[in-house]
C-alpha cells in the first residue's frame, strides 16, 4: 500500500520547506512529490512534478510509472480539501494507496490573524489534519503560542501540534522521526470497542465474571460494597444530570437575552440573593446544578449568579430542608444555621469570584465552543419544531459533557466511602477546631447527596460538636469529590482550586465565629 | 462508514445502553435495591428522554462535524456496565451490611438511634393485640420501642427480617436485621431488633425469617424481642425499608 501525505496551508506558510525536511530524512523509502503550485522556496528533487489540478488518473500514472512507497502531495492554499479527498474514495485508488497523514502548516506569526479573518478556511484545514505544524516561530512569546495551540485544539483535539522555532529545529526534529511517530488510531479502536460493548455484557452474564475471579471472600465483600455504592450513586445521579441538562438547554433556546436582563436584578448583591434562592424553584440535587450553572455561563449571565446558584441550590433544595427538619426537629438551630451559613457563603464566594471574565474561568467548550451545536443554527432556531430539536440535541451534548466526569467522581467517592466507611468514623477530637476540620474532611470525602446527609450527620452528633456537624452539612453539598470532578470538566483548574479554597476557608471561618 | 460522524454514533450507543440499563433495572424490580422509590419517576422520565435524544441524534449522523474531539472520554461509560456485570445476580443480602461490621449489636443500636424521630410524643394508636411490623411502619415501631415501650410491651409483635449473628451477641440471641435506605444504596443503615432465642445452626446468616414475640427489657435495659415462633420465609423481592 502506498502512503499518501497531504500538505495543506496558506501561501508562504512553509510547506515546501517542510517537504525538503521530510525528504532529507535518511531512509530507504522511495518518495514522490506532487506539487500544485510553485512557491518562493524551490524544491530540489528529482521525483517531483507540478500540476495545476490533481486527479485520480494523475495519481494512477505516478503509481504505475514510479511505484513509490510514499507520495507527498502539496495542495494549493485555495483548493477545497473535501473535494480533493473525494479522489481517494474511488475504488481503484483505494486499492493502491491510502491517506497516511494530512498535515497543515501555519505561519505562527500570522496564525492569530488567520483565526480572525479567515476562520472558515483555517478551520477546514485544521479539522481535516492529523498534524499541525507551526512554522517560523522565532520571537513569539509563549503565551501567544499557547493561545494558538488552544485555538487549534478547540477545533481538533486529536491532531498533534508541532512547533518549530526555525528551519534548523524543524530539520532536526523531522529527522528524529518524531514527526510521524504519533500515529493516532485511538478513535478507530474505541469505536469498535464501544460497538462490542454489548457482546462484553453478554459474556459477563455467561461467565458470571465476578464469581470466578473473586473466589476470595473478603475481597469479594469489599467489591460488593464498592459496587453497591457506585451503582446506587450512579443510578441516582444520571436522571438529575439529564434533567439539569434539559433545564440548561431550555434556558439556552427559549429564553431570550432581553428576557434575562429583565428577570435578573442589575445590582450585584441583589442578583446574588436572587440566585441563592433560585434553588427553591429549580429543585435539583447537587449533581444537577452543574449543568444548569454551565448553562448560565454559556448564556452570558453574570458569574456571581452562576456560582451562587451552583453552591446554594443543594442546600435550599426543598427535599433537603424537609429531611433535615425530620432529623433535627428538636435542634432547629442546626437547620437554621445550615441554611443561613450555606446561603451566605454562596453569595460571598459568588461576589468574590465575580471579577473574572467567563473565558478566564470556564473551559473553552463553554465559552468558546466551536462545535456544530454552538456554531450552527441550533441556538437561533426559529420554528417550533427546530427549537424542540435544538433543546434535545443540546441537552444530549450537555449530558455527555458532564456525565463523563461524574462517573469518575462517583467511582472515586464510592471507594472513598468504603475506606472512610460510615461506620468506622469513630475517631473523635477533643479540640473544637480539630472536630470542625475532621467533619469538613469527612464531608468532602463521603460525597453524600444533600437530601440524605442529615441522616448521616445525626450519627456524628455523638462524637462531634454541633458546630462541626453544621460544618459537615454546609460543606458537603457545596464541595465534595464527586462534584469536584464535574467542576474540573467544566471549569479551568485554577478556578476550581480558587473556588474550593474560598468555600472551604469561608466555611471554616464562619464556623469558628459561631464556635466562639 | 466514511461520512458517518463517529462521535454521534458513540453517543447513540451510550444513550441506548444507559436507557436499556435503567429499563432493565425497572423491569426486573432491581431498581429498588439501588435507589429510593421516589427517584423511580425521574428514572422513568430519563429513559424516555434518552430514547428521544438517541432518536434525534440518529438524523444527525450524516452531518459533518465542525470539530474533531478526542473520543477517549467515552471509555468511562464502560465502568458502570462492568460493575453491573460483576455485581448482578449474585450478591447476598448481607452484602448490604458493610463488610467490615463486626459488632452487630452496637451497629444496630446506633443506627436505630439515628433513624428515630426527635418528636417527643408518638401519635400512632395501636388498637389490635397483634402489632404487625411491615415496611411502612417499621420506623414507627422502632420509635415506639424506644420511647413508648409501655404502650407496646403487652402486644404480640410480628416482624420479618434476616438473621445475622456474630460474636457480639450471646448464644441465645440473634439479630433480626433490615436495611434502611434514605436516598440511594450509598447511604444505607442497618436497623433491627436483637431477638432472644437460641437458634440451631440451620439458620445461617442471610436466612429470611418471620418471627412473632413480645418485647422485653434485658438486664442492660435495652428492648429486645422474646421470640415465640419463628418461620423461614423466602427472600422478599424488596429487602429495603425506605424513609418516606
Amino acid at each position: 500500500m502506498i502512503k499518501i501525505d497531504v500538505l495543506l496551508g496558506f501561501l508562504d506558510s512553509g510547506k515546501t520547506t517542510l517537504i525538503n525536511s521530510l525528504i532529507s530524512k535518511e531512509n530507504n523509502e522511495k518518495i514522490y512529490i506532487l506539487q500544485q503550485e510553485d512557491g518562493k522556496e524551490k524544491l530540489n528533487y528529482k521525483y517531483s512534478r507540478l500540476t495545476p489540478k490533481i486527479t485520480s488518473s494523475e495519481i494512477e500514472e505516478i503509481v504505475n510509472d514510479f511505484s513509490p512507497d510514499r507520495i507527498i502531495i502539496e495542495l494549493n492554499g485555495m483548493e477545497d480539501i473535501d473535494e480533493f479527498l473525494e479522489i481517494f474514495h474511488d475504488k481503484h485508488i483505494k486499492a493502491m494507496c491510502e491517506i497516511n497523514k494530512i498535515i497543515t502548516t501555519i505561519d505562527a506569526k500570522k496564525a492569530n490573524n488567520y483565526f480572525m479573518n479567515m476562520a472558515q478556511i483555517i478551520r477546514r484545514y485544521i479539522l481535516n489534519s492529523d498534524i499541525v505544524v507551526l512554522t517560523k516561530g522565532e520571537n513569539i512569546n509563549k503565551k501567544d503560542i499557547r493561545n494558538i495551540k488552544n485555538n487549534i485544539k478547540s477545533v481538533n483535539e486529536i491532531a498533534t501540534i508541532h512547533y518549530f522555532n526555525n528551519i534548523e529545529e524543524e530539520k532536526s526534529k523531522v529527522k528524529k522521526r518524531e514527526f510521524y511517530s504519533q500515529i493516532d488510531k485511538h478513535s478507530n479502536t474505541l469505536f469498535y470497542i464501544m460497538l462490542s460493548l454489548c457482546i462484553l455484557v453478554l459474556i459477563g452474564f455467561c461467565f458470571n465474571l465476578g464469581n470466578i475471579i473473586y473466589k476470595d471472600k473478603s475481597s469479594r465483600a469489599f467489591l460488593y460494597d464498592i459496587s453497591i455504592k457506585f451503582l446506587g450513586m450512579f443510578i441516582e445521579t444520571v436522571p438529575f444530570i439529564l434533567i439539569g441538562a434539559f433545564v440548561s438547554s431550555i434556558l439556552q433556546v427559549y429564553i431570550s437575552d432581553d428576557m434575562l436582563i429583565k428577570l435578573i436584578p442589575k445590582n450585584k448583591i441583589l442578583s446574588s440573593i436572587f440566585a441563592s434562592i433560585l434553588g427553591i424553584v429549580f429543585p435539583i440535587c447537587d449533581c444537577g446544578t452543574i449543568p444548569v450553572a454551565r448553562g448560565f455561563i454559556k448564556k452570558g449571565l453574570p458569574i456571581n449568579v452562576a456560582i451562587t446558584f451552583m453552591l446554594s441550590a443543594p442546600i435550599v433544595n426543598p427535599i433537603a430542608i424537609a429531611s433535615s427538619v425530620y432529623v433535627f426537629s428538636d435542634m432547629p438551630e442546626i437547620i437554621i444555621s445550615r441554611i443561613i451559613i450555606g446561603v451566605l457563603i454562596a453569595i460571598v464566594v459568588g461576589l468574590l469570584l465575580n471579577r473574572y471574565s467567563p473565558s478566564e474561568i470556564a473551559s473553552d467548550y463553554i465559552v468558546n465552543c466551536q462545535c456544530n451545536l454552538c456554531q450552527g443554527k441550533i441556538l437561533k432556531a426559529e420554528s417550533k419544531l427546530d427549537k424542540i430539536k435544538s433543546v434535545i440535541l443540546l441537552s444530549g451534548d450537555e449530558f455527555f459533557n458532564v456525565s463523563k466526569y461524574m462517573i469518575v467522581g462517583v467511582l472515586l467517592s464510592s471507594i472513598m466511602q468504603k475506606i472512610f466507611s460510615l461506620d468506622t468514623v469513630n475517631f473523635t477530637s477533643s479540640s473544637k477546631i480539630g472536630s470542625i476540620l475532621i467533619m469538613m474532611v469527612v464531608a468532602f470525602m463521603l460525597s453524600v447527596c444533600s437530601t440524605s446527609d442529615s441522616f448521616i450527620a445525626k450519627g456524628f452528633l455523638k462524637n462531634f460538636t454541633k458546630v462541626s456537624v453544621v460544618g459537615f452539612l454546609v460543606l458537603g453539598p457545596m464541595i465534595d469529590i464527586k462534584n469536584t470532578f464535574m467542576l474540573i470538566g467544566s471549569f479551568k483548574k485554577e478556578f476550581v482550586l480558587k473556588l474550593m479554597i474560598l468555600t472551604v476557608g469561608l466555611t471554616f471561618l464562619s464556623l469558628m465565629v459561631i464556635n466562639i | 462508514m466514511k461520512n458517518i460522524d463517529k462521535e454521534t454514533v458513540l453517543k447513540i450507543i451510550v444513550d441506548l445502553c444507559i436507557s436499556g440499563f435503567l429499563y432493565f433495572l425497572i423491569c426486573s424490580n432491581k431498581v429498588g435495591e439501588f435507589v429510593h422509590p421516589r427517584i423511580i419517576i425521574f428514572i422513568k422520565l430519563s429513559i424516555v428522554l434518552f430514547i428521544i435524544i438517541a432518536f434525534v441524534l440518529l438524523f444527525e449522523t450524516q452531518n459533518k462535524s465542525y470539530v474533531k474531539r478526542k473520543l477517549n472520554g467515552y471509555y468511562v461509560y464502560i465502568i458502570p456496565f462492568l460493575i453491573l456485570c460483576i455485581f448482578i445476580n449474585f450478591a447476598p443480602t448481607s452484602a448490604y451490611i458493610s463488610s467490615d461490621i463486626n459488632n452487630i449489636r452496637e451497629k444496630i443500636a446506633s443506627d436505630n438511634e439515628e433513624v428515630l424521630s426527635n418528636k417527643k410524643k408518638i401519635q400512632r394508636l395501636i388498637e389490635n393485640d397483634i402489632f404487625e411490623v411491615g415496611e411502612e411502619n417499621y420506623i414507627d415501631f422502632l420509635n415506639l420501642a424506644s420511647k413508648d415501650y409501655e404502650a407496646i410491651s403487652k402486644k404480640t409483635i410480628t416482624m420479618t427480617g434476616f438473621v445475622y449473628r456474630d460474636n457480639s451477641l450471646n448464644k441465645d440471641e440473634f439479630a433480626l436485621v433490615r436495611i434502611l435506605m434514605s436516598c440511594c444504596s450509598a447511604d444505607t443503615k442497618v436497623v433491627g431488633m436483637i431477638c432472644n432465642k437460641e437458634l440451631d445452626k440451620s439458620y445461617k446468616n442471610d436466612t429470611w425469617v418471620k418471627v412473632s414475640g413480645r418485647l422485653q427489657k434485658n438486664n442492660k435495659g435495652e428492648a429486645i424481642l422474646k421470640i415465640n415462633s419463628i418461620k423461614v420465609i423466602d427472600k422478599p423481592s424488596n429487602i429495603y425499608i425506605y424513609y418516606h
